[in-house]
């Protein structure tokens, strides 16, 4: 029994609350409780990771009920690896993305902060919960934070939020409907309790929930084909509440389909055989690799370009777990924080270029050039890392993926893996180019709105204090992760994977 | 042939109320092409996920979960009941999310229609029909 994991929940949840209450009578007031909230979660995280590392697994027991009666949150190496994500990523967001809330959403910050911090508490939720019930309250929290702040953006925006809302509800129901066929094998919904009791289920009941389950969380983790909703929400919806949404929200999915894929039923060594249901799920990943990858280079909007690069890689992650083997499973949790890094930090540069230059396109590009050398620098770098060069972090997440589909045999999962790799590499080009080779014709501006013309860019810095710091703290951390990745898989990947892998 | 599933029916007549509101949510969702009917779909789904949960409490010649003067189990299982007070609560955030949206959806484009946007000409009416 320990306290942090509850403690973690409980700063941003009453973060939110303070936020929505303060910010009414004193505007600032919210800025300050969100980055101040954010800031004690990601101490209380790393803190939370050095006693996990001492002595072991936490677990809280809400009330004091013990399971498989009361709701319990674990705290495993890899809990903490997704915690610490989730609330620095969240927070080095909020510091960088200063610009892009004074002015795309000013006015309504108070909204926006309580917001931000509701999804973290509900993504912490989902990420530390023990019970397949409680996974479906954090799962809506964090959704219906997400729809909300998708619909109030740009006259149009409340569109892409509907379709969102439409869309990921239905994935939810799904979800809520798989548990309800696991409740009715098993009897329980404690996440290690059914995992016990799954070998003397029905093998339809099982087999049928972990399929909705797949098919809900799919949704929602934006797996081909059920990727509709995201570049609409993540190109219509304000540039800040793009970014904290596309670093986050679908890796959080993706954790949660892993833990209740490999914790659950592959805790038993698949006891219940779901090798139909991985094998549907890899080539939906293999697809989503090739088929995202060539959308994202027919995109001429940033953001666009940037979802269906998700789109992408998010296909290599489910390509991964799909593999259920050692090397599969490694690099697709390593594949979750690399891409939540490399989305944060695009997310957050296209949110800087809209705000202060007023670019929003590729074919505007050129007009950075020499304007923005930072920021190109961030985007070459997370580019690379996107493509898989070695010293940076993308490259370890694929090439255990790569590993484990050649360990398994899949060849044409290994094809759609460096397939995908060319194609990155076509996309990311496609942006590099026009920023760092003059063209002779830059007959750009022309269709160049420049929505911020109000507040004209100022040529000689490109980014408030906040953003040139919180970009350089998602790179260095790509590089880091890079770098470090052989500890960080020992103590916090390898160290919390189930028996048997 | 035909015996048997009909036999299988029967034995599972309570989990039509699965079944139909499921079945016409999807109808709703897939065939509509206004945003008010795709969601009252996505209602009628989450609708029938619930009596889905409902059902699975029941038991044969058992009493509600309440311990009263004389009466003594079986009890129906009352923990889908909890399950279900949350989920509708979920639903009832939902639809508060929704109806915002839809709102905002009317008066910028003066229609829940899905191929209506202000955008285009003459379809715009922006009138407070």
């Amino acid at each position: 029994m320990s306290l942090f994991p509850i403690l973690i929940f409980l700063v941003p949840f009453s973060g939110a609350l303070l936020c929505a209450m303060a910010g009414w009578w004193w505007g600032h007031a919210a800025r300050l409780i969100a980055l101040a909230s954010l800031g004690l979660m990601t101490g209380l995280a790393v803190a939370a990771g050095g006693e996990v590392l001492a002595t072991g697994t936490l677990h809280t027991h809400l009330g004091g009920w013990a399971p498989p009666l009361g709701i319990e949150f674990v705290m495993d190496p890899l809990t903490v690896l997704m915690t610490v994500l989730v609330s620095g990523s969240a927070f080095l967001l909020l510091v960088g993305l200063r610009d892009g809330t004074r002015l795309e959403v000013e006015g309504r910050e108070t909204a926006f902060y309580a917001l931000t911090l509701l999804l973290v508490t509900g993504m912490t939720g989902m990420v530390m919960t023990g019970d397949l019930f409680n996974m479906f309250v954090h799962l809506e929290v964090t959704s219906l934070s997400a729809y909300a702040l998708t619909g109030a953006g740009r006259p149009g925006a409340a569109r892409a939020g509907l379709r969102y809302l439409l869309v990921g509800s239905l994935g939810a129901s799904l979800y809520l409907l798989g548990v309800g066929f696991v409740y009715a094998g098993t009897g329980t919904l404690n996440m290690a309790d059914v995992a016990a009791h799954l070998t003397h289920a029905p093998p339809d009941l099982a087999v049928m929930g972990a399929a909705l389950i797949t098919a809900g969380l799919g949704v929602k983790m934006a797996l081909f084909p059920l990727h509709g909703w995201m570049p609409p929400a993540y190109s219509a919806s304000t540039t800040p509440a793009a970014a904290v949404m596309a670093a986050l929200v679908t890796k959080v999915a993706a954790y949660a389909l892993l833990r209740i894929l490999f914790w659950v039923y592959g805790d038993t060594g698949f006891a219940i055989d779901l090798s139909l249901l991985l094998t549907a799920l890899g080539w939906a990943g293999a697809t989503a690799i090739v088929v995202g990858g060539v959308l994202a280079f027919a995109q001429n909007d940033l953001r666009r370009l940037f979802a269906y690069s998700s789109v992408s890689q998010m296909g290599l992650i489910a390509v991964g777990l799909s593999l259920a083997n050692r090397d599969g499973l490694t690099g697709a949790i390593l594949h979750l924080a690399n891409d939540t890094l490399m989305k944060a930090a695009l997310f957050l540069a296209a949110s800087v270029l809209f705000t202060r230059f007023g670019v929003s396109r590729i074919d505007q590009l050129g007009l950075l050039r020499g304007r923005a050398p930072w920021t190109i620098t961030v985007m070459a770098l997370t580019g690379a890392s996107l493509i898989g060069l070695p010293p940076l972090a993308g490259f370890f997440g694929k090439w255990y993926v790569l590993m484990g589909a050649l360990d398994a045999e899949r060849w044409v999962f290994v094809a759609a893996i460096l397939a995908g790799t060319l194609i990155t590499a076509g996309y990311v080009f496609r942006i590099m180019e026009p920023l760092l080779f003059a063209d002779k014709t830059p007959a750009v501006s022309t269709t160049a709105p420049a929505p911020s013309s109000e507040e004209p860019p100022d040529s000689r810095s490109e980014g408030s204090p906040g953003y040139l710091a919180a970009s350089a703290g998602f790179v260095l951390a790509l590089i880091l992760l890079g770098l470090l990745n052989a500890p960080v898989v020992t103590h916090f990947v390898r160290a919390a994977l189930p028996e048997g892998f | 042939m035909t015996i048997p599933f009909l036999t299988f029916l029967l034995e599972r007549a309570p989990y039509l109320l699965f079944v139909l509101p499921v079945t016409a949510g999807a109808y709703f969702m897939l065939a509509q092409r206004n945003v008010l009917l795709s969601f009252v779909g996505l209602y009628l789904i989450q609708t029938g996920v619930i009596f889905f949960y409902v059902l699975l409490s029941v038991r044969r010649d058992a009493v509600i979960p309440i311990r009263l003067e004389g009466s003594s189990g079986p009890y129906i299982n009352p923990l889908p009941h909890a399950l279900m007070l949350t989920a509708i609560v979920v639903g009832v955030a939902l639809l508060g999310v929704a109806l915002s949206m839809m709102r905002r959806i009317q008066i910028e484009d003066g229609s829940l229609q899905e191929n209506v946007r202000r955008r285009e000409p003459k379809k715009s009416t922006r009138g407070r029909t």
